[in-house]
């Protein structure tokens, strides 16, 4: 975006700007009212945006912006797996809500959360609501994801919903509305949280003027609540966040929660059930979890008695839960009260339940299941927005008044095939609230989602709330998560506020640890995979920058590059064949080649590689390296080949160079020395002796030089022996100086301490087949003979370099299959079976 | 016509043999294999074994009351062996006699005029494996005509399945879904029950699937029955306020009788799977099941 068009004065206050807010007539605004006074709890806001220049605001925006973009910050729109995800983009200007209000507000949305929790009890308990005929029997046997498996898996009486979230809008009256109920595994606490650390980065001093209640005590309560949910252990239960895995579209939000709770996230292959135990699959062995925190849906938990797709889940889960070996949260079965149909029955349900009227109303609902109720919604068909009674999928809801009068005609049919399957909804209105659009201050609709957390016998509101904004209020029609940019929400108190932090308080023992055996197995190939790519992008980097340089010097030529061509070729790194002799082409390819998004070994595609990878242990590694390795990956992707220049070229190879080494260099710094670095530094160092290797064997014959500048050695052997450069000195540095972090016998020397500080059996007597590799490989390091190795054969080859070196290239692959055997591939391929009858066997 | 009100008992012994081309690590298995004790039936004395033996077998009682055992085996096995043997008194009691024509029991059930409405209602909606619609309506209505009585229509109903489709133990897998069965005309046990409850339910009635045995040997004089040997299904319906439920066979064309061994129930075959489970490992494999069912004389 280009500020300059928009700010003519760049020194002028935004004062200007504020005052000239002008909220839209008939629509509340949540911070001016009709006559033009602010809010209470605007005031202070508006005093310190004031002293701001628009230009100011708009730096410090970017900067956030920046920020939340190398974190990594994306989000799905339509929470859709596999679908699109786009950055998350954060408005500078905060929504203020009093304290006063947001109490008020608190006291409807806990006794919401109240009769949900209670719904669940009831519906897979006892079942009073259904016959004493308050909710219809459609509610729970029509839905398309019940299953009778729900009933009787949480000892009774439990609560069922640890975590609860509702979606609210404001009408010109200034009433809250609850537009959804969301209740199995609610989207936004990870947001909320990276908002909060934008804004006060954004506005600092605003942020201490304006008493703004802190988020930390929620999330000390969720924490609180799922340890007290441990079946054992109470003190220190192992909680697992289960995520679907990268490709889902809660993923960021999992790892950031993970990291920031303290918990450790797993996917469903890392979980096994043994022994009538849920247990983490760890590099250790298996280790109990007491809690599982899911994000996954509760048809997908278990295959075994779910009808879900069995790849995701747990098999044998739901026997474990009924056991009360391990506490899911939220129970498997709250998926049902996020059935708008509950909508149009919960006044009901809450004097039944509660003998309370309901404190906040929800969006008017009609469940066309009732004869009455569908006859008005066909005759009122314009007003409605007509939606799946059940949540499934993200099924979009459909808009009567813009169908055609076929396309009408057919949704009415279609109804009344199946009327249980649908409700109509009227049009929601919403409040605005000014957001910074354009240099302008403007009203835009505003969404909120809140949460609440289940504390000893009542819920708890978190002061704060994600909130969606847009200039259309159209768009949150399908989902709260619509819309163009977030706002952080502050819920704003008239007096200081006490500092919260999340770290334990004192004097609770903590159990000292630092073992690194809980890391699951998936973790640790990742890392491990991580290691080698961060090697060979650099490599690559560095073969691809020598040899443009060395094509680029004022008396290059063809022939005396010949070997390193061929290292780039062999590399995938160049494209064209040896017939090509004009250096602008070969170096115009090289370019090409490293940037192009089609070749597969191509240095931007490894780049990207770590970058995918890193996106799946974000919870694991230091937010600094995840972050450098973002930048790097745009900028490959955002590099145009076609205007390279040559100088263009080295230079961008330094950069991604610099960055690569950055990047190690947080690795190094911020790992404990446990499992989890062991499977990065392995993968790095396997990977490094193989590339070595072959550039040994490529160009040792042809240019010593090229050799050692390659290897990153020029500088070394310079000091070391002036400009003479002989093949044994050459070799001594790249093979057998253990003193030489890039020699091959440095990185065999680390492969063999690395190995065996792997776990394995203490009561084996002899060697595990990986350790007999590496020592194997280590030896042969250690034991050569440098003079040896340089003796020439006729034809000026090196035949004894090149036996041992590829006898080294044949043992790196077959290490690194028996460490993936031994260590990183713990799943087996999960078979069903169901009997039917007799004469079917299977053959 | 009223069935007499007479018990028999019987030994059931159902067998399940699982042989692995490769060694099995873990498995998980809930078993359905225990005769309800109701109003069909009732539970003399039951036992299942396993082999390898699991360090415990657990059990519980499911929504629809069918009793479920559950074990896991964490020990590398290339065999799994799993035999239910128990004795079970029938006596089915259909009071075959109704004249509430079919439109008003759906109503009853609706409008939740009808005592059991609650329970009905379980077994009206689609489940997992069956899908209602207007294929399954159209069939069922042929039968189903206006003010006929429930009992009759859903005889004639069964006979149709019966007469329409051919009993073809290669044409259909566990797996098939009624649809699949029903253009096909063809399948075993729970294909016709399948699709007779997708009938029933497309045309807004409750049927539910029931799992059971039939006795091995027939009375002197009598055909053997198709499907015996084995695991058998057949279908439920809720006929209103004075017929309660009435059990019926598609596959042999009868109300069901002392001939049958009702094991459980639930809204179709995935409620009541006999036994099932998740392996890891193992590779091919080969399954082997044997039904045993005899009169036992007093």
């Amino acid at each position: 975006m280009n500020l300059q068009t928009h700010i003519s004065d760049a020194s002028k206050l935004l004062e200007d700007a504020l005052e000239a807010y002008q909220p839209l007539a008939g629509v509340f605004d949540e911070a001016s009212e009709s006559n033009g006074k602010l809010r209470p709890g605007w005031n202070p806001l508006f005093d310190r945006l004031g002293e701001l220049s628009p230009a100011q605001l708009e730096q410090r925006q970017a900067q956030a912006q920046r920020q939340l973009d190398l974190d990594g910050v994306a989000f799905n729109p339509y929470d859709v797996d596999g679908g699109a995800s786009r950055p998350w983009t954060i408005d500078p200007i905060p929504l203020v809500i009093s304290q006063k209000e947001w109490e008020a507000l608190s006291e409807g949305l806990r006794q919401r959360a109240q009769i949900a929790d209670l719904i669940l009890l009831d519906l897979l308990g006892p079942q009073t609501l259904l016959h004493e005929k308050i909710l219809p029997p459609e509610f729970l046997f029509a839905h398309p994801l019940y299953s009778p498996a729900f009933h009787s898996l949480v000892p009774q009486p439990r609560n069922h919903l640890q975590l609860f979230a509702a979606d609210l809008a404001r009408s010109p009256d200034g009433e809250w509305w609850v537009t959804t109920d969301r209740a199995r595994n609610p989207f936004g606490l990870g947001y909320i949280l990276e908002n909060r650390l934008a804004s006060t980065r954004l506005l600092p001093s605003a942020f201490r003027r304006c008493n703004v209640l802190r988020l930390a005590p929620f999330f000390i309560a969720l924490r609180k609540t799922l340890q007290q949910l441990a079946p054992r252990n109470h003190e220190n239960p192992r909680v697992a966040i289960w995520t679907k895995g990268p490709q889902s579209s809660s993923y960021f939000e999992d790892a950031f929660l993970a990291r920031y709770l303290g918990y450790t996230l797993v996917e469903g292959e890392d979980l096994a059930v043994r022994n009538n135990r849920l247990n983490l699959k760890s590099l250790g062995g298996l280790l109990p979890v007491e809690v599982l925190y899911r994000r996954i849906e509760d048809h997908n938990c278990d295959p075994s008695e779910l009808i879900g797709q069995g790849d995701k889940g747990v098999p044998g889960l739901l026997e474990v839960i009924r056991n009360g070996q391990v506490a899911v949260a939220n129970s498997i079965g709250s998926t049902l009260i996020e059935s708008p149909m509950l909508q149009a029955y919960l006044p009901a349900v809450s004097e039944h339940l509660l003998g309370e009227e309901l404190k906040i109303p929800s969006v008017a609902t009609w469940w066309c299941g009732g004869a009455k109720e569908r006859n008005y919604v066909f005759k009122h068909l314009d007003r409605m927005i007509v939606r799946r009674a059940f949540r499934t999928e993200a099924d979009a809801p459909i808009v009567p008044r813009s169908l055609t009068e076929k396309e009408r005609k057919a949704l009415i049919e279609q109804i009344k095939y199946r009327p249980e399957q649908y409700v109509a909804q009227e049009t929601v209105s919403r409040s605005t609230t000014p957001v910074w659009d354009q240099g302008q201050l403007k009203p835009w609709f505003v969404a909120l989602r809140s949460f609440l957390v289940h504390n000893s016998n009542d819920y708890e509101l978190l002061p704060g709330a994600l909130a969606r904004v847009s200039e259309d209020q159209s768009v949150f029609t399908h989902n709260m998560t619509s819309g163009e940019k977030s706002q952080d929400v502050w819920i704003v108190s008239d007096e200081p506020v006490n500092q919260v932090s999340l770290l334990a308080k004192v004097g609770r023992q903590v159990e000292l640890k630092r073992s690194g055996a809980e890391l699951p197995s998936r973790v640790a190939d990742n890392l491990f995979w991580l290691g080698r790519h961060l090697e060979r992008a650099e490599q690559m980097a560095r073969i691809v920058r020598t040899t443009v340089g060395q094509l680029t010097t004022e008396d290059s030529s063809i022939q005396e590059s010949k070997g390193l061509l061929e290292l780039c070729r062999h590399n995938g790194q160049l494209s064209c064949g040896s017939e090509v002799t004009d250096i602008t082409l070969i170096v115009d390819d090289l370019a090409s080649s490293a940037f192009a998004p089609n070749l597969q070994q191509s240095l931007r595609n490894i780049v990207s590689r770590c970058y995918s990878v890193t996106s799946k242990v974000r919870d694991r590694i230091a937010l600094d390296s995840s972050r450098v390795i973002t930048e790097l990956n745009e900028h490959c992707i955002n590099t145009q080949t076609d205007q390279l220049g040559y100088t263009d070229v080295l230079s961008k190879l330094d950069w991604i160079i610099t960055q690569l080494n950055a990047a190690s260099g947080f690795f190094n710094e911020s790992m404990t020395r446990t499992l989890g670095w062991n499977f990065l530094d392995l993968g790095r160092r396997l990977e490094r002796a193989q590339q070595t290797a072959t550039i040994l064997q490529a160009l040792f014959d042809d240019s010593l030089e090229s050799c050692l500048q390659v290897c990153d050695c020029f500088m070394t052997y310079r000091d070391r022996y002036m400009s003479d450069i002989q093949a044994e000195p050459v070799l001594d540095l790249l093979l057998a100086d253990a003193t030489n972090p890039r020699s091959l016998v440095f990185q065999t020397q680390y492969i063999v301490e690395h190995i065996d500080s792997l776990p394995r059996d203490e009561l084996q007597a002899t060697l595990a087949p990986e350790q007999r590799i590496a020592i194997s490989m280590h030896n042969s390091m250690r034991l050569a003979d440098v003079s040896e190795l340089c003796s020439i054969d006729s034809d000026g080859g090196f035949p004894s370099l090149n036996r041992l070196l590829t006898r080294m290239l044949e043992q790196i692959p077959r290490l690194a299959d028996q460490i993936s055997d031994r260590y990183l591939i713990h799943v087996g391929v999960q078979r069903h079976f169901a009997t039917r009858r007799v004469e079917q066997t299977e053959k | 016509m009223v069935n007499k009100r007479a018990s028999r008992d019987y030994r059931v012994s159902h067998t399940t043999l699982y042989d692995y081309k490769q060694t099995v690590r873990v498995c998980h298995n809930l078993l359905m294999l225990t005769p309800r004790s109701d109003w069909a039936g009732t539970l003399l004395s039951h036992r299942i074994s396993v082999k390898p033996t699991p360090e415990n077998i657990r059990r519980h009682e499911d929504y629809f009351g069918n009793q479920v055992h559950a074990f896991s085996i964490d020990e590398g096995h290339r065999q799994l062996l799993v035999n239910a043997t128990g004795r079970v008194r029938v006596s089915y009691e259909n009071s075959v006699e109704s004249k509430t024509p079919w439109e008003e029991v759906r109503a009853n059930v609706i409008s939740q005029a009808d005592p059991r409405w609650l329970e009905a209602t379980q077994f009206r909606f689609d489940s997992p494996r069956i899908q209602s619609s207007k294929g399954f309506a159209d069939y069922a209505l042929q039968s189903f005509t206006h003010n006929r009585d429930i009992l009759s229509a859903a005889i004639e109903l069964n006979e149709r399945i019966f007469t329409d489709f051919e009993y073809d133990s290669t044409a259909t897998d566990a797996y098939t879904s009624p649809d699949e069965a029903f253009s096909l005309r063809k399948g075993v046990c729970q294909d016709f029950a399948q699709v007779q409850i997708a009938c029933l339910r497309s045309i807004g009635l409750c049927a539910r699937y029931v799992s059971g045995y039939l006795r091995t040997e027939p009375l002197p004089g009598q055909k053997k029955l198709i499907g015996a040997d084995q695991s058998h299904a057949w279908v439920s319906i809720y006929c209103g306020r004075e017929a309660g439920w009435i059990d019926m066979d598609p596959t042999n064309n009868k109300l069901c009788d002392n001939d049958h061994i009702p094991l459980a129930w639930g809204r179709d075959f995935n409620d009541v799977v006999p036994v099932r489970g998740v392996f890891l490992g193992g590779g091919q494999h080969k399954i082997t099941v044997s039904v045993d069912v005899s009169l036992v004389d007093d």
